[in-house]
C-alpha cells in the first residue's frame, strides 16, 4: 500500500488488519506516533490525513491509501521547529511527552482552520487528548502563543506562564 | 571561608543581571519531546524480540483448574507461555502490592487478572495464540455491592 507520509511517496507491504498506527511506526519507522489506549479514547496516535486529525489506532492502514498523513516527525523543517514545538519546549508543555506528538497534530489543524483560536477553542480542539502528567495549562498556553506567532505576532509568555502565579502575601521584587 | 579551594569559579557580577537566575530554560529534553524522538518502552525494538500477550480471567472470582496449551503451541511463531507457577515469588516493592504475583497463582480476582503469558515471534501469532489457550476456572463467591455485602452480613 502507498501513502504520501510527510510529503514523501511511501509504498510499504503490511497485513491488511494492521491500523494506520501500526503500519506508521512498524513498517514506516515513524515511532513518534504512540500507542495510547488503542481505543480511540486518548488521542496519542492522532495523526493529520488530508489535513483533518484523525486517530491512526482506529482507521485501517488500508483505508488510508493514496492519501496525505503528517505525523510528528513532519512537523520541523530541516534544524527549525515548527513554532508549535517550540512554544511546547519553551513552557515546558511536554512533561512526560507521550501525548505531546498526538497534541501537537491535533493543535496544527486547529491553526489551520482557525488562525485566532480563544482558549475556549483550544479547549474544545484538544478535548479528545489526554494528558496523564494533567499538564493542560501549559499546553494550551503553547498552542496560544504559536498561534499569536503564526498570526506574524511576537508573543512573549507571560511571568506567571513560566514561574507560576506569586506566592501570596509575598512581594515579587522585581518591575 | 577564606580556603582557596571553596572559592567560586567566577566572581559575583556587579551589575543586577544575573546569568541563569531569574531565567527561563527549555528543558534539557524538551526538543527531543515536541519532536517525537524521544525513546519510550515502547518505541524499543531489538533483534529477535519476541512480543508476550497475556490471557486474562474472564470471571471475577474464581479458582484456576487446568491450563490447556496443546492447541497454542501449535500456532506457528509460538515460542513458549508462562503462568502463575512459574512465578512463586511476590514481586511488590510497595507495602499495597507486597503480595502481588506476576500471574495469578490459583486463585483470579477481577476480570481481566492476567493468568497466562504467551510469548511469540510476532504480536499478531502471540495474540492468535493467546485466543485458542483453554482455562478451566470453577466460580467462587462475589460480593459485587454494598447492599449484598450488607445483607451477607445479617445473614
Amino acid at each position: 500500500m502507498s501513502f504520501v507520509v510527510n510529503g514523501e511517496e511511501r509504498t510499504v507491504v503490511a497485513a491488511v488488519h494492521h491500523t494506520l498506527l501500526e503500519v506508521l511506526r512498524e513498517e514506516l519507522g515513524l515511532p513518534g506516533t504512540k500507542h495510547g489506549c488503542e481505543l480511540g479514547e486518548c488521542g496519542a496516535c492522532t495523526v493529520l490525513v488530508d489535513e483533518v486529525p484523525v486517530l491512526s489506532c482506529l482507521l485501517l492502514a488500508i483505508d488510508a491509501q493514496g492519501k496525505r498523513i503528517e505525523t510528528v516527525e513532519g512537523m520541523q523543517v530541516g534544524n527549525t521547529l515548527h513554532p508549535l514545538q517550540a512554544h511546547f519546549a519553551d513552557l515546558g508543555a511536554a512533561q512526560c511527552g507521550y501525548c505531546t506528538p498526538g497534541i501537537l497534530m491535533t493543535a496544527k489543524a486547529l491553526i489551520a482552520e482557525n488562525a485566532s483560536p480563544t482558549t475556549d477553542d483550544i479547549c474544545q480542539a484538544l478535548a479528545g487528548n489526554i494528558c496523564r502528567c494533567t499538564g493542560y495549562h501549559k499546553i494550551i498556553q503553547a498552542v496560544d502563543l504559536a498561534a499569536a506567532e503564526l498570526r506574524g505576532e511576537k508573543p512573549v509568555a507571560a511571568r506567571e506562564v513560566l514561574y507560576g502565579s506569586p506566592v501570596p502575601g509575598e512581594e515579587t521584587q522585581d518591575e | 571561608m577564606s580556603d582557596p579551594a571553596r572559592k567560586p569559579a567566577r566572581e559575583p557580577k556587579e551589575s543586577e543581571e544575573l546569568d541563569l537566575i531569574g531565567k527561563p530554560f527549555r528543558r534539557v529534553d524538551g526538543r527531543a519531546k515536541v519532536t517525537g524522538t524521544t525513546k519510550f518502552a515502547d518505541d524499543l525494538e531489538f533483534p529477535r524480540m519476541a512480543y508476550i500477550k497475556l490471557v486474562r480471567s474472564p470471571m471475577p472470582h474464581a479458582r484456576i483448574g487446568a491450563i490447556d496449551l496443546s492447541v497454542a503451541e501449535k500456532v506457528p511463531g509460538f515460542l513458549g507461555a508462562l503462568t502463575g507457577d512459574d512465578f512463586e515469588e511476590t514481586f511488590g516493592i510497595l507495602p499495597v502490592s507486597q503480595d502481588e504475583h506476576a500471574l495469578c497463582r490459583g486463585v483470579v480476582r477481577f476480570v481481566g487478572d492476567p493468568v497466562v503469558a504467551i510469548a511469540a515471534t510476532t504480536e499478531d501469532a502471540a495474540y492468535e495464540a493467546s485466543l485458542v489457550v483453554e482455562v478451566e476456572y470453577e466460580p467462587l463467591e462475589t460480593i459485587a455491592s454494598i447492599e449484598e455485602a450488607a445483607t451477607r452480613l445479617r445473614g
